[in-house]
């Protein structure tokens, strides 16, 4: 294999096999340096990789304008709560970016391009969730503003559907129902898209604000709010832990599907079918849910994927999803709103399964595959291995997982961990618009340690493959 | 009985070990993914059982929350009693509604297709 060498001039040089990651001309400061060398990534057989582009911070998505030039978008927030603007820039054939747009209410999660602008999911930590269009001059508007982002999960996506709506995930307010003591707007819960009817099922922690009180907290509700048997919360749209879609031009949004904590990555198959990736819940918190996996799900329009209270057509009080030790968690609901479906496929638990792509070319491979981005661990976990860091393939109708892109070597986890420069943290993986190379969307390097997460600036990566033969 | 059970236990709990650090520097050579076995009807209705029940916490296989199942052999009688729950352990039961002794099964004969060839 060939390495590529991204020097600071930004200039291509074909020389071996390895890239040197360094800040291009005229960019910020590197906060760590970062090496990608391709020939620390395993593929099948027939298929190589190369980098676009590096020196990325806190990249979360890429895609293609209609002459199939990439954009990537750069969150400009990463876990540890470190901002930075988030950014939509160009990627030339040099791996150098320039700036299309910035923005101040990151994260930005994704864009898509359609209809000659970009659309962008602004997660909203400062200001609420939104959905932008960016044109290529930069200028911005706002087609749903508003969305409820000030709680664990964002707003995601987004993809333009075959019926000219842009399609976003919101996640939800909490890990699994309830408002934890440490929410940094303990007044922000979770609102249900349709009326819900609680169990009235409390639960008790310490009041941050009194150290030596107690408060009640019960779901869909305030911090320190109790909740009844028989309380109805009242539904509405826009609603947290869902799929909605808004009209390309703006407009009100309209409710897909809901009961999905956290849908981080839409597509939609060669076929028109829309499949999410929900990242399930964690062992936290006051209503902590062991070993929940990630899903792959097909939207079916208005049903209802069982969160809180059914997590992969599962209900979650089976003992599976007990704390070791412990009782598993009680409903929520008094009675379920819909009768969850079952996943397409079932990812790794703390996988982080994130962004996806369907292959549409015979000339790469798997046609009607899904291709799914494994950003990995991001919390402390009891896992007997790390899980994620790679991408893998997913056959939606047999829920198949084979891997795709994993590092080299007999141990799992990022580069930065296990040594070699291969992948960090996936995000994203989307397909040009030949459908001949798959990108993926390398967050960069995030250490999880006791004291917590530490994403490092200027370590995101842009990856592409390619088969062979395809070239 | 209980000593069957104990050695199955001793057994599973052996395939946990972790696995022996990569080099660093440079890192290891990539060779390629190793191309999927063919499955025969038996192995891959134990694949589709396998990815439906077990890849959570077995991801692809390889360990994660539960123990990597692809490196050392497991005899269908330890992955039976450990699916049932009769071995100690944090690896929560099914019972035979959540997966039959038929899938169970299958599994085993998957897991043995996909172990590397030593």
């Amino acid at each position: 294999m060939k390495r590529v060498l991204l020097g600071g001039m930004g200039s291509l040089l074909l020389i071996s096999s390895c890239s040197r990651v360094r800040p291009p001309a005229g960019g910020h400061d590197i906060a760590a340096p970062r090496t990608a060398d391709i020939e620390n990534v395993r593929l099948p057989a027939g298929y190589r990789i190369e980098v676009v582009a590096s020196t990325l911070t806190f990249p979360s998505g890429v895609t293609f304008d209609d002459i199939g030039e990439p954009f990537v978008v750069e969150a400009g927030l990463s876990h540890g709560e470190r901002f930075v603007p988030p950014r939509l820039v160009r990627v030339a054939p040099d791996g150098t970016t320039t700036q299309v747009a910035a923005g101040k209410n990151g994260p930005w999660n994704g864009v898509t391009f359609a209809r000659g602008s970009f659309f962008v999911a602004e997660g909203g930590e400062k200001e609420g969730g939104r959905i932008l269009r960016i044109d290529r001059d930069g200028t911005t508007k706002t087609l749903i503003e508003g969305l409820p982002s000030f709680g664990d999960h964002h707003t995601t996506g987004p993809v333009v559907g075959p019926d000219g709506f842009v399609y976003f995930g919101q996640g939800t307010a909490t890990n699994s129902g309830v408002v934890e003591k440490d929410a940094q707007h303990p007044e922000f819960h979770d609102v249900p898209c349709r009326d819900v009817t609680l169990a009235g099922v409390n639960f008790d922690s310490a009041d941050p604000g009194k150290p030596e009180a107690h408060v009640t907290t019960g779901a869909f509700l305030p911090f320190g709010q109790r909740g009844e048997k028989g309380q109805v919360i009242p539904g509405r749209v826009p609603c947290s832990g869902a799929i909605l879609k808004v009209p390309i031009d703006g407009g009100a949004a309209q409710l897909v599907a809901w009961g999905l904590r956290n849908p981080f990555g839409l597509a939609f198959a060669p076929d028109g079918r829309l499949f999410v990736t929900e990242n399930g819940p964690a062992v936290r918190g006051s209503r902590p849910i062991w070993g929940a996996a990630d899903y792959l799900w097909e939207i079916q329009n208005g049903s209802w994927y069982g969160w809180p209270d059914f997590l992969g057509g599962e209900p979650v009080n089976k003992k599976r999803f007990a704390v070791p030790g412990k009782e598993a968690p009680a409903f929520l609901l008094d009675h379920a709103p819909g009768t969850p479906p079952m996943p397409n496929a079932y990812f790794g638990v703390a996988s982080s399964s994130s962004g996806l792509d369907f292959s549409r070319n015979a000339a790469f491979g798997h046609q009607g595959h899904a291709f799914v981005a494994q950003f990995g661990d991001a919390e402390s976990t009891t896992a007997k291995a790390p899980v994620g860091f790679k991408v893998v393939r997913v056959d939606p109708k047999t829920g198949v997982i084979a891997d795709f892109a994993v590092n080299a070597g007999d141990k799992s986890g990022p580069a930065s961990k296990v040594g070699g420069n291969g992948l960090e943290r996936p995000v994203a993986c989307r397909f040009d618009p030949k459908g001949t190379a798959l990108y993926v969307v390398d967050y960069g390097v995030m250490s999880v340690t006791d004291k917590g997460l530490t994403p490092m600036e200027s370590t995101g990566v842009l990856w592409k493959i390619t088969r062979e033969r395809a070239q | 009985m209980r000593a069957l059970l104990l050695l199955l236990a001793a057994s599973l709990a052996s395939a946990c070990g972790s696995a022996p650090p990569s080099a660093r520097g440079g890192g290891p050579r990539a060779s390629a993914l190793p191309t999927p076995d063919v499955l025969g009807p038996r192995e891959r209705k134990g694949q589709f059982a396998f990815m439906h029940t077990c890849n959570p916490c077995h991801p692809q296989a390889g360990g994660g929350l539960g123990a990597p199942l692809d490196t050392k052999p497991f005899p269908l009688p330890a992955i039976r009693a450990k699916v049932r729950g009769l071995v100690p352990g944090d690896m929560p039961k099914f019972s035979e509604i959540e997966i039959s002794d038929d899938d169970v099964d299958a599994i085993s004969a998957y897991l043995k297709a996909i172990r590397p060839k030593i």
